[in-house]
């Protein structure tokens, strides 16, 4: 394995890991659904992606990096359609964002019924 | 850095588990266990170069195909109050 690749890897886990703290701190420090769903599931969609990508550049096998960018899509897929599916749920179920002035989806849901 | 990276993830996946289990509200339970997951699959998927096993990575995508259904479900149950299946 040459110097190159190894360094490449280490620097786009070490890039992830960054993504992966900062998700977890927003998880912990905000003050809302919304906004725990922000921080949570985008930061972190990245940030695991970008350690799965160095996991593939180090991989001993091609088997193995095909997997692992496998999962990498996988994730780019279904992370924001899980995070919209809680963020829509949570507002059916009638919790109000955080500080809000202006509600048009409200109103537009409202209106239709 | 194997080891750097794994022991990150899992501090990071211990910190989201504290928002696990004191999360005032339900969604924020669901939020943060969709979080762990996540956090817990790329910690497999690093698994693999430590020992290198394939069966890693295998279970590693079950595990995420299977996380991503059961927030989907979770979502619904929070929505309806049942499942409208």
């Amino acid at each position: 394995m040459s110097v190159f690749i190894r360094l490449l890897s280490s620097f786009l886990m070490a890039l992830g890991l960054f993504f992966a703290f900062a998700s977890v701190v927003g998880l912990i420090r905000f003050p809302d659904v919304y906004t725990r769903v922000h921080a949570g599931t985008k930061a972190l969609s990245g940030g695991a992606m970008l350690i799965l990508i160095g996991v593939a550049v180090r991989a001993p096998s091609w088997q193995g990096a095909v997997k692992s960018v496998l999962i990498a899509l996988f994730f780019l897929a279904t992370n924001p359609l899980a995070s919209h599916a809680i963020s829509r749920a949570c507002y059916r179920h009638g919790i109000a964002p955080h500080g809000t002035v202006l509600d048009e989806y409200g109103e537009a849901m409202e209106d239709r019924s | 850095m194997i080891y750097t990276v794994l022991w990150g993830l899992l501090f990071a996946g211990l910190v989201g588990f504290y928002r696990v289990v004191m999360g005032p509200t339900v969604p924020d339970r669901i939020v943060a266990a969709d979080t762990v997951s996540t956090i817990l699959t790329t910690f497999l998927a690093v698994l693999y170069l430590l020992f290198n096993d394939m069966v890693f990575l295998d279970v590693a995508l079950a595990f995420a195909v299977l996380s991503f259904v059961d927030v989907l479900v979770m979502a619904k149950y929070f929505e309806h109050g049942e499942l409208h299946l």
